[in-house]
């Protein structure tokens, strides 16, 4: 492995400035939801500009994975902040004056932000799917399990925020953005500008965390920057600050899953599941198709089921935009699942760990999704590997002995513990086809001076897939790791390798990069230096469809199994997180090191995820003093992850890991909390607020001495009531 | 005001607004990339600087502050030995870490190495507790900077 490399000189947006650059300043709506009638603006001095929809026309939408957003509000606005106009100057602090003397007037319409009872009209796109007869079985079954599971929105809290550049270059324009897919850039601010593709030269900057944030928002303003910059004919910079970043930029989407699954104490096999879901995306569901088929995907899971019914709906509300965190819809569908799976547990009663085993699909069989699990992807083993390294079965065992001791009023202990359980299966890519249909180029250099360039559109990722990347070229180069370099994605260079999400970098580009290195190989003793090659990703014939023409989007699956263990003490009611184990399969691993460094990154964001990273909207808008109390985690705040790479075949291909520790450890995580509160906890973060009702509904229900317990018995031998 | 202070070793001028914070006078006046606000909040860590030998971060100060001062920023040791000892003990140490926190990480590391005494893991852990940063591994990272602690005694004893 290469030294880390110390940068002071990566292309950050925020350090980028031009001779006679003009700055712009966002105007925004302070509506929710509201018709714009009026823009005022005072006089402005030379080389000042206000640009709103009307200087654009028919140019003022982006056409985005199938959702149309304007760059500025056209007739109504529909959500708090969102962009009226931009305002441009040289000056930041006029700028800032003069935007304070801008009045706009709008006409205040309803808006539509309870998302627990909205109109039908706010339902953005329902699916439904069914396997098997959930009638039926329901009625044949004599027990039903019930939860209701709520994630809410997490911001990706950038260390850079977002911005943009526009440079007029001659007829082109320049553009430098910290979006994650250069490509679609491009082509949003030709649409925008009205200029050709050709004219438009991207230059990547440096996005920070892998986060998905940067999937489609860095878009807008960089259209806006364009458009200001072609009126201006001067170089325009929007640089958000950390403020606005935070109020106004797209964060993970909330949630509420309600699953039911029915059981039959005669019949094991019998296991049928209804699950109701509701995605908020806010006002522009980008990639809403796409996110829904990922969580239904994970809610439909990896256990045997005899029969199955989802409903599902992304809502489209007046809040900022939400969606994508550190995977699409995966990391929400898999915390409701194996959340609810803890609560299969504790009521039946069985050993989360044993009953995961007893139901989990194997090798041969097929999901319910038609796809057949193929033998090199038994996920057995990531369990029986975790459940190993956290003593997982004994340590649950005596603290749920301990949480009835509580409950009886036997023991006081000074600390109550709690350990919890989840695993997850992550597709790599796109589902079936969607992956054929996206450019998945890669380029490699080999130049006279015996060095290499990657050339590739979009960053690693991470500082350990940059080291992957390096490490295959290098490998099958024979040359030394100083001697790689990765050239800075551009669209003048780099061929289109996609967006770098869903692990895309290491799935998708190290493969092919191993491609161009292998092509270079064989001509560079033959044809004069430099040689370039460039090659694209395509998927394996055989798997493309199965025997019953089901697309198969890769031949397997990286799984994970996470253990949290936590206490609490009872007198400060303080968590304390003990210790957080994984296991991981993932294919071959590039590097072993890199794979760590992806997946410390994950479990750092799930454990905010999972309790420090509160955001709440509060009439369609968050509040500024709120966004203050926002905390990411830091160095030291949990105890180090320990994580086993289980590699059972060095040939396999390289799988997505990164999403691994997000759709694991918040379940497991909510687990830990619950059996060492005693409380049912069902939604994430677990803030103070949340724990304090959870109590008053515990106290308030023992008082009455009448459970509300989400357990129905038919049978009405139990006594649970719902 | 005209603030005069040292900057990396080397004397300098510049013109800052009073209500200006220090990070945001060396980042648009004296061109120092290193430093970042970083988050929201009014301290992420990542605007660390030396002063006068002590770790400050420099959002929190007033641009005054710097008058007359000797300022040490993560450019100002790039090319210091110490440097390539802590680039080689986390290398070492598997230390792969988000490039926008690198910088003030190892000049935290630089400011503990040099004090040439005991480095305490709980002055190290409340060090690195001021960065925010997903990811990291807390062990690693003390074990790295043991080690450039020891590259660096045997470095001085050997000279």
């Amino acid at each position: 492995m290469g030294a880390p490399s110390s940068k002071t000189d990566l292309t950050c947006i925020s350090n980028l400035s031009r001779e006679e650059m003009l700055h712009g300043l966002i105007i925004r709506s302070h509506k929710i939801h509201a018709r714009l009638l009026n823009i005022r603006c005072p006089d402005l001095p030379q080389d000042f500009y206000l640009i709103s929809a009307s200087d654009l026309g028919v140019r003022n939408r982006a056409e985005i994975l199938g959702c149309s957003i304007p760059l500025f509000v056209e007739e109504n606005c529909m959500y708090f902040g969102e962009p009226v106009a931009l305002l441009i100057g040289p000056d930041q602090e006029r700028l800032r004056a003069i935007g304070e003397q801008i009045q706009i007037t709008f006409e205040e319409l309803e808006a539509s932000l309870d998302r627990e009872n909205l109109p039908d009209d706010c339902i953005f796109l329902e699916r439904s799917y069914t396997y098997g007869d959930p009638e039926k079985d329901f009625a044949e079954c004599n027990r039903t399990i019930e939860g209701t599971y709520r994630n809410g929105i997490q911001d990706h809290h950038y260390l850079e925020p977002m911005g943009a550049l526009a440079e007029p270059d001659g007829g082109n324009l320049k553009i430098y953005s910290p979006g994650t897919h250069i490509y679609l850039i491009r082509d949003i601010v030709a649409a925008a500008t009205g200029m050709s593709k050709r004219s438009i030269h991207v230059f990547g900057c440096y996005p920070g965390d892998d986060l998905d944030g940067k999937l489609w928002y860095p878009a807008i303003l960089a259209a806006q920057a364009a458009v200001a910059a072609r009126i201006s004919g001067k170089a325009v910079r929007i640089l958000h600050s950390h403020e606005e970043d935070a109020l106004y930029s797209p964060k993970r989407a909330a949630s509420r899953i309600r699953i039911t699954t029915a059981v039959s104490d005669e019949n094991s096999e019998k296991r049928s599941r209804r699950v109701e879901l509701d995605i908020d995306m806010g006002s522009y569901p980008v990639g809403a198709e796409d996110f829904l088929e990922r969580c239904v995907y994970q809610l439909s899971g990896r256990y045997r089921l005899s029969s199955l019914e989802i409903k599902a709906r992304i809502l489209r509300t007046n809040s900022p935009p939400l969606g994508f965190f550190d995977g699409w819809g995966d990391s929400i569908g898999s915390f409701a699942l194996e959340t609810h799976y803890n609560r299969c547990a504790e009521l039946l009663p069985a050993d989360p760990g044993q009953l995961r085993s007893d139901t989990l699909a194997m090798p041969g069989d097929r999901l319910v999704s038609g796809v057949r699990i193929r033998s090199d992807a038994d996920p057995g083993h990531v369990l029986q590997a975790v459940i190993r390294a956290s003593d997982y079965s004994r340590k649950h065992a005596a603290y749920e002995l301990q949480k009835k001791r509580r409950g009886e009023g036997s023991i006081q202990t000074d600390a109550q513990r709690g350990i919890g359980l989840a695993i997850a299966f992550h597709p790599p890519l796109y589902l079936g086809e969607k992956e054929r249909m996206q450019s998945s180029a890669v380029g490699l250099r080999l130049d006279g001076d015996g060095s290499a360039t990657i050339l590739c559109s979009m960053y690693p990722g991470s500082a350990g897939a940059e080291q992957a990347w390096k490490k295959i070229v290098s490998e099958v180069l024979g040359l030394k790791i100083s001697e790689i370099r990765i050239e800075a994605p551009n669209t003048v260079t780099c061929p289109d390798c996609g967006p770098e999400t869903l692990s895309r970098s290491i799935t998708i580009c190290s493969k092919v990069l191993e491609n161009c290195a292998q092509a270079i190989n064989k001509r560079r003793f033959r044809d004069p230096l430099p040689i370039e090659v460039h090659r694209s990703f395509r998927l394996p014939r055989s798997n493309k469809k199965d025997a019953r023409d089901i697309p198969d989007a890769y031949p397997v699956y990286a799984s994970a199994a996470a253990v949290v263990e936590t206490e609490i003490d009872p007198g400060t009611m303080k968590l304390n997180f003990r210790g957080i184990w994984l296991a991981i399969d993932g294919g071959r691993i590039l590097q072993q090191s890199a794979a760590l460094q992806r997946l410390e990154q994950g479990v750092y964001s799930a454990m905010g995820f999972l309790h420090s990273e509160v955001l709440e909207l509060e009439h369609g808008r968050l509040q500024p003093n709120r966004i203050l109390g926002y905390r990411i985690p830091r160095f030291g705040d949990f105890p180090d992850p320990q994580i086993q790479l289980i590699q059972p075949d060095r040939n396999a291909p390289s799988l997505g890991i990164g999403e691994l520790p997000g759709m694991t450890i918040p379940a497991a995580g909510i687990q830990a909390i619950s059996q060492a509160s005693g409380l049912y906890l069902d939604q994430i973060p677990v803030t103070a607020e949340n724990f304090y009702r959870y109590l008053q509904e515990q106290e308030s229900s023992e008082e009455e001495d009448f459970e509300m317990m989400p357990i129905i018995d038919d049978a009405g031998t139990e006594g649970g009531l719902s | 005001m005209i603030l005069s202070f040292l900057l990396n070793g080397a004397p300098i001028q510049v013109e800052a607004y009073p209500h200006q914070d220090l990070m945001t006078t060396l980042r648009d006046e004296c061109g120092i990339t290193s430093i970042r606000r970083g988050s929201i909040q009014q301290n992420s860590g990542l605007s660390m600087i030396l002063i006068d030998g002590l770790p400050l971060p420099s959002v929190m100060l007033p641009s005054f502050r710097a008058e007359g001062c000797d300022i040490l920023t993560y450019e100002g040791i790039i090319n210091s030995d110490e440097h390539r000892e802590i680039l080689q003990s986390f290398e070492r140490s598997n230390i792969i870490i988000n490039p926008l926190v690198l910088p003030t990480l190892i000049l935290m590391t630089y400011w503990l190495i040099t004090e040439n005494r005991k480095i305490e893991e709980h002055e190290v852990r409340e060090l690195l507790g001021e960065i925010a940063c997903r990811g990291g591994v807390t062990s690693r990272i003390l074990t790295a900077v043991q080690q450039a602690h020891n590259f660096r005694r045997m470095r001085i004893q050997h000279e």
